[in-house]
């Protein structure tokens, strides 16, 4: 076995610029699929952290008839709020709690009107558990200016031509059902890093929501950060046991398509890695087969010589399988750095901000990989190697000893 | 005592609507330690019939007889076996592993067999240095001339210590001073150790050594000489 082995190894490296080229491929084929999966990756994951970050985070709690018609008066029952502020102050796998008053309304200007969710609250809670107020393109955070200020995304300010110091009209219905407009001033755009969210959501002080919808303080949500992601469920449940007029839903049941996100990534990765693997494939039964061809009459002669078919058999198998695995390691190895470099530096695809922005990701992309994910295109590529083998050698396992030996 | 012997053996090829009989009821017996040479133009069955000898190609009918044994009724790595044990090979064209050294050209088909190391070291320097090749066994075929790449190859024929040596054409690829050097071998390895040899030849130098000379015609035998010349 020892001797078949030497000279497979020595047989991948017979014909060098062919035996590079295969190499190079699956040097590039490694790089380049683990590199796109781990930008995808570092998107998603940035854009899943951004999504829980500024809107959904780790988990929410309405009243349950909030959550089937968002209307003003649906708001969470006062003595259930004091229960419950006592029970989030308890539980030890709760990081942070801010509280909510939502009302719709539409922000107007000179140069149009839109219809947006108007979030009323209070600044220093806010900070504990949203990162908005890190997200300002212009402005300050609702502390300079005292009456009315308002905090605008991105998109909306730029279809309104709205900026910091600027002045809207909010208009709204109250909790007498009367139609109100205020005069709001503008002290802050933030971009939360999705268009969509930014057009559609405005911050303001919730005393100031308060007053003008002429209520006592009405909470209608409440945005929990637990010490991790995956105390949410837990905690949720805890919460939806012991009330039954509000309920608690985790960040994955809030915004569905965030769960969906890791179970995506998952296939997603297997597809990509799959087609790469599939390409390289290919590459090395062509290759294998040229070097079978090539080499008939030398074939013919082991065959003639006494070497059994298991043999040649194996030893094509080997030569099959060193001419990717020898490749590997530097694969692995050129992607690992690549990775490592852009996970810490990021990636800045400014050219594409504005696409980005409306999908929701932000354009400084950190890649990201799991170790699991080098092993796996490393077992991958080892079940292709063996795969690929088997053609060629059966082929050379065809020959005529006689006939091979004579080939020209 | 015939050690080889072949019956009725024919090898019928079709090529399109027509058939090519390269073996046309061939019957020979090669006795013991012979020195044969089989002659004849192309295509008149010399390579098919030492292939049929050798179990490397099936006859379409007939039997081929080696030490008793009927190798056309091997199969597999039977036949594999068989040939590794009883029958070493020289090629017109060496066809010897481009990756190895002469030395572990020599020592393959031993290795093959399971021999030692110890075995191997000691058989494959003692073949090198009778075939005059002491001081190049590390070199591999590219470094070789061609006489000494045939020569590699009569020496890794011989490393199995086969009581047969097939040669096709072992000398069509050598100038006349390599091919003496080789039949000065092969003549003294048939003399001393008492190998067999037979030669599919068109060479005339091989031809005027050779103690025997069967001459082939469209697959058949048409003269068998036998010589009392020393070769």
């Amino acid at each position: 076995m020892k001797t078949i082995i030497k000279i497979a190894w020595r047989n991948v490296w017979r014909n060098k610029l062919r035996s590079g080229v295969v190499f190079a491929s699956v040097v590039m084929g490694i790089w380049a699929g683990l590199f796109v999966v781990s930008l995808s990756i570092g998107m998603m994951d940035q854009s899943k952290r951004s999504t829980i970050e500024t809107q959904v985070s780790h988990l929410k709690i309405h009243a349950k008839s909030y959550i089937k018609d968002e209307k003003l008066v649906n708001n969470i029952n006062p003595a259930t709020l004091v229960e419950l502020r006592k029970l989030l102050a308890s539980e030890k796998r709760v990081k942070s709690v801010t509280e909510r008053t939502i009302v719709d309304g539409t922000v107007t200007t000179a140069h149009g009107f839109k219809n947006v969710k108007i979030v009323g609250v209070d600044p220093l809670m806010e900070k504990t558990v949203t990162t908005i107020y890190d997200r300002l393109d212009t402005g300050t955070y609702l502390n300079q200016i005292k009456n009315n200020p308002i905090i605008v995304g991105r998109s909306l300010a730029d279809d309104l031509k709205l900026d910091a110091g600027k002045s809207v009209s909010l208009s709204f219905i109250t909790a007498d059902t009367t139609s109100v407009s205020i005069g709001f001033k503008t002290e802050g755009v933030y971009s939360s890093g999705n268009g969509g969210f930014d057009k559609a959501h405005v911050f303001v002080k919730q005393d100031d929501l308060n007053e003008l919808l002429m209520t006592e303080k009405t909470i209608h949500e409440l945005a929990i950060l637990c010490n991790t992601l995956e105390d949410a469920g837990s905690v949720a449940d805890a919460i939806n046991t012991k009330f039954t007029d509000i309920e608690a839903r985790p960040w994955n049941v809030v915004s569905p398509e965030l769960g969906y996100t890791d179970e995506m990534m998952g296939t997603s990765i297997m597809i990509i890695l799959s087609i790469i693997i599939f390409a390289l494939t290919f590459g090395i039964v062509n290759t294998m087969l040229m070097a079978v061809l090539e080499r008939k009459r030398e074939l013919g002669m082991l065959l003639c010589v006494g070497m059994n078919k298991r043999k040649v058999f194996t030893m094509i198998m080997f030569e099959t399988v060193f001419l990717s695995l020898a490749a590997a390691p530097i694969g692995l190895l050129l992607s690992w750095g690549t990775i490592s470099y852009f996970g810490a530096y990021g990636i800045n695809l400014m050219n594409v901000e504005d696409a980005m922005y409306q999908f929701g990701y932000d354009p400084m992309v950190y890649t990201k990989l799991d170790a699991s994910i080098y092993g796996m295109i490393t077992l991958m590529i080892m079940i292709a190697a063996s795969i690929s083998s088997i053609y060629p050698a059966r082929k050379a396992l065809k020959y005529n000893p006689a006939e091979a030996v004579r080939a020209i | 005592m015939s050690v080889i012997k072949t019956t009725d053996l024919t090898k019928v090829y079709k090529q399109g609507d027509y058939e090519i009989h390269a073996l046309d009821g061939v019957s020979v017996e090669i006795e013991n330690g012979e020195f044969t040479a089989v002659v004849g133009p192309s295509g008149s069955g010399k390579t098919t019939l030492l292939n049929a000898i050798g179990g490397l190609d099936d006859p379409t009918s007939g039997s081929v007889f080696v030490d008793d044994q009927d190798i056309t009724k091997l199969k597999g790595n039977k036949l594999i076996d068989f040939r590794m044990k009883h029958i070493g090979f020289v090629f017109q064209a060496y066809n010897l592993i481009p990756v190895l050294t002469a030395k572990e050209n020599v020592g393959f088909v031993m290795l093959l067999q399971g021999a030692s190391e110890a075995e191997r070291e000691a058989r494959t320097t003692e073949l090198l240095k009778a075939v005059g090749l002491g001081d190049i066994m590390k070199k591999r075929p590219n470094q070789m001339s061609g006489g000494q790449q045939q020569r590699v190859a009569v020496a890794r024929a011989l490393a199995p210590k086969p009581a047969y040596i097939l040669a096709d054409e072992p000398t069509a690829n050598l100038d006349s001073k390599s091919t003496e050097n080789l039949l000065d071998i092969m003549a003294r390895l048939n003399k001393e150790e008492g190998i067999t040899f037979i030669f599919s030849t068109h060479d005339q130098r091989v031809i005027d050594r050779a103690r025997r000379v069967i001459t082939m015609e469209d697959g058949k035998i048409i003269s068998d000489e036998k010589r009392e010349n020393e070769i």
